[in-house]
């Protein structure tokens, strides 16, 4: 995750990159995955509206928009999909401000 | 605490009985004053049927007496601080003001209304006139309460005078402690009151305490006049009030602190063209506390399939500023035309947050969770209010006024927009609009004891700030989080009342019945897709405009004396309410009866009150709302008042919910019992 570098309250870019694993040493860039986000605040147990899940902007950096409803500890739930099928498993950043 | 206060309906009501004896002229106005509920705290010391009976009132909070006028009802979540409701209108659908002077609550979820920060011992009388034609202090739909502040004892044969009262309630273990003094000579005037009470959890009818229903307080008001000469004066007041530890037992959190202070100058001329300014100033400052509640709460780990606790605290301030003037006019331009005027500005600053500290049991606190649930805004109002009174005949008196409001909000509050920007909102920092009202009413006197008056009147209204700004706001009734709506239209109402009055010397009939029909109604509405903040919430509701809305109340008084001695009173308030035409509009209290036979002899008076009211079963289970039994309460109350040399000693005695029924109000959020049996007393003691 790149951003929010700088989290505040309201409405936040989010950019993530994605790297496929061809070898051990080489992670080339991937843009043909689709992005889910669910922000949750995992003690209150409530999430945030009007979220815009990241889409590839090149280069395997997807960008959306992700909002905060107050400081605190939030988890940005991550699902990454592939043709319509879930990649990713239980995959989540930690966002602390 | 006495429930008695019929007797200042009484009072009220039998000095207009004797204003119309002296007014042999038989114009309409004694009647008028019918509609202005007066609760006159200081009667000429010679009076002394009405000092007696009157006094150990002073020992109840203002709800009490608010419970007795005509049209309101309370709101109520705890035992102190009840939210006064106007035929249906509450909260910003109502204008509540002191001597004429703007005051807003810093809570966000209602538990200080202006009313809680006033005593009757503070109070000259209580004004009230309902629907749009409460305009005088602002544009609004639902009514207006002025409450006047005390003056010092000007009839008072000493120069100085003094009291000191104490009153006990056995149902809460209450202690009041009330005192006045006042000293007048020449051309200045100084008075002070204040009162101190100190309750504890209250026994409902079922012998069972009421946990959290405690409450604390201080008042202290301070009068200062200068008169220069016959028309003109000078006056200073300054009101202080602090509540600590109040309850509230329909809510999940209690009040630690909420004080208010008001700042007031004014100069008054009168004469043949009558003018008074003013300048004031308050503060409001109030801290909600969580602290004495269990907040633990077991949350399902999905991934674990097990229980975890968690503990959560809550810091709630939340703080209100007004700054304000005005200047009033009134201009009899003719014999048959009296013109009144009144300029006004004020400007609020309303502030209120939340931090949330969370922690699991056996774990490190989380890091603290912020927001604004009122983010910092200031709204300056400027009003321009104009009224014509014309005596076409005789019989026949018209009134038209007319009112414009000039409203900028500023929001000043940058984390009040980033919390927005959640909704998609790109907010301004500033909103201005126009709201107005006008209202035509016409008196008629039909005979020498029979009047009529009609009013139709139309205004809108600002939305208040949670309306506009609200942030998640938890409201305990319909469980649901509340969420402002930017760019919510005002809300805009038209009025229609028609009135009878009966006037004869040994019965007295006041029935009057209104219709508001509303249009752009703000309410909640459920909104899905915004997830609630706390696990206790049942979803979020956002402020929206309901196409159409509408009430119908209908009030009667009547008085009948038969003797002398012997005083018949009656009030009947009931109200109706629908949204869309369709769905029951919710917190309409159903027909409630308050009925008082009172006897009153040289020193001593009796009097025996049943009150009384029927189920409420049109209600609205999507806010909240359940059925509502009726129920019927009775009390006594006896007063006596013994004279040594100068001074003064009255005793009372009563007995409030005799029967110690256990029972609620329709408007008790949490459907907690009221207090049940109360044996009341109360020594005064006045030189």
């Amino acid at each position: 995750m790149l951003q929010p570098v700088d989290p505040k309250v309201g409405m936040n870019d989010i950019e993530l990159t994605l790297h496929r694993k061809a070898t051990m040493m080489d992670w080339p860039s991937d843009d043909t995955y689709t992005i889910e986000i669910t922000p949750e605040m995992p003690s209150m147990g409530h999430g945030s509206p009007n979220n815009v899940n990241p889409s590839s902007i090149g280069n395997g950096h997807y960008k959306g928009k992700v909002n905060f409803t107050m400081t605190g500890e939030w988890r940005v739930n991550v699902l990454v999909k592939k043709d319509g099928a879930d990649v990713s498993q239980n995959l989540f950043f930690t966002v602390t401000f | 605490m006495p429930k008695y206060f019929l007797l200042l309906w009484f009072s009220g009501l039998s000095s207009i009985a004797l204003s119309q004896v002296s007014d042999s002229t038989g114009t309409l106005f004694d009647t008028i004053i019918l509609n202005e509920v007066k609760v006159s705290a200081v009667f000429p010391l010679n009076n002394n049927d009405v000092v007696d009976f009157y006094r150990p009132d002073y020992f109840s909070t203002l709800d009490k007496v608010n419970a007795r006028l005509d049209g309101m009802s309370l709101i109520k979540r705890g035992a102190y601080a009840l939210e006064p409701q106007l035929n249906g209108f509450s909260a910003g659908q109502l204008n509540v003001t002191i001597d004429g002077m703007k005051m807003f609550g810093a809570c966000t979820d209602k538990m200080d209304p202006v009313t809680s920060y006033i005593e009757p011992t503070n109070l000259k009388n209580i004004t009230i006139n309902t629907g749009t034609n409460g305009s005088q202090n602002g544009c609004n739909i639902g009514g207006s309460m002025d409450m006047s502040l005390q003056e010092p004892n000007s009839d008072s044969p000493r120069p100085f005078y003094s009291s000191l009262g104490y009153g006990y309630e056995s149902v809460s273990r209450g202690s009041n402690i009330l005192f006045t003094a006042g000293y007048t000579k020449r051309k200045l005037a100084w008075g002070i009151d204040g009162v101190y009470r100190k309750n504890h959890n209250y026994m409902d009818g079922t012998h069972s305490t009421i946990p959290f229903s405690q409450f604390e307080k201080t008042n202290i008001h301070s009068v200062f006049i200068y008169s220069p000469n016959t028309i003109s004066r000078l006056k200073a007041d300054i009101l202080f009030d602090g509540a600590n530890n109040v309850g509230y037992p329909a809510l999940p959190m209690d009040v630690a602190i909420a004080r208010a202070t008001l700042f007031a100058l004014e100069y008054r001329r009168t004469g043949r063209t009558q003018l008074i300014s003013k300048m004031y100033f308050n503060t409001i400052h109030h801290v909600m506390d969580d602290s004495k509640r269990d907040s633990l709460y077991f949350l399902e780990n999905e991934t674990e399939i097990k229980n975890d606790s968690v503990y959560m605290r809550m810091d709630m301030p939340g703080k209100s500023s007004t700054l304000g003037a005005y200047m009033q006019l009134i201009v009899p331009w003719n014999d048959h035309n009296k013109l009144t005027i009144k300029a006004d500005n004020y400007t609020n600053n309303s502030v209120a947050e939340m931090t949330m500290h969370m922690r699991y049991a056996g774990f490190s606190p989380e890091p603290p969770m912020y927001m604004q649930t009122w983010p910092e805004m200031l709204r300056n109002v400027s009003g321009l209010f104009v009224q014509n009174t014309t005596s076409i005949s005789k019989k026949l008196k018209l009134t038209v006024n007319g009112r414009i409001d000039y409203n900028i909000d500023i929001l000043q509050s940058e984390y009040g927009q980033l919390q927005f920007s959640v909704f998609n909102y790109t907010l301004e920092k500033k909103q201005s609009r126009v709201v107005k009202s006008m209202n035509m009413s016409a008196q008629y006197r039909i005979n020498h004891s029979l009047s009529l008056t009609t009013t139709a009147g139309y205004s809108d209204r600002m939305p208040a700030i949670g309306e506009r700004l609200g942030f998640y706001l938890y409201n305990a009734y319909d469980g649901y989080d509340y969420i402002g709506n930017p760019y919510i239209k005002t809300e805009k109402s038209n009025f229609f009342s028609i009135g009878f009055m009966l006037s004869k010397p040994k019965i007295k009939i006041n029935l009057s019945q209104s219709f508001s029909y509303i249009r752009d109604y703000i309410m909640g509405i459920s909104d899905t897709l915004i997830p609630a903040m706390n696990f206790y919430a049942r979803g979020t509701r956002v402020y929206t405009n309901v196409p159409a809305a509408g009430t119908y109340s209908a009030d009667l008084q009547l008085l009948y004396n038969p003797l002398k001695s012997i005083s018949l009173f009656l009030l009947s308030k009931f109200t109706m309410g629908r949204i869309n035409g369709g769905n029951n509009m919710p917190l309409i209290p159903p027909l409630k009866n308050i009925a008082v036979v009172q006897y009153k002899k040289d020193r001593f008076s009796f009097q025996a009150e049943n009150e009384s009211s029927l189920a409420q079963n049109f209600i609205n289970p999507d806010y909240g709302e359940h059925k509502t039994p009726a129920y019927t309460v009775f009390n006594i109350k006896s007063a006596y008042s013994f004279s040594v040399s100068r001074s003064i000693l009255d005793i009372s005695f009563g007995i409030t919910n005799i029967f110690n029924g256990a029972y609620y109000e329709h408007l008790d959020w949490g459907r907690i019992n009221r207090p049940g049996r109360s044996f009341e007393m109360f020594v005064k003691y006045s030189y």
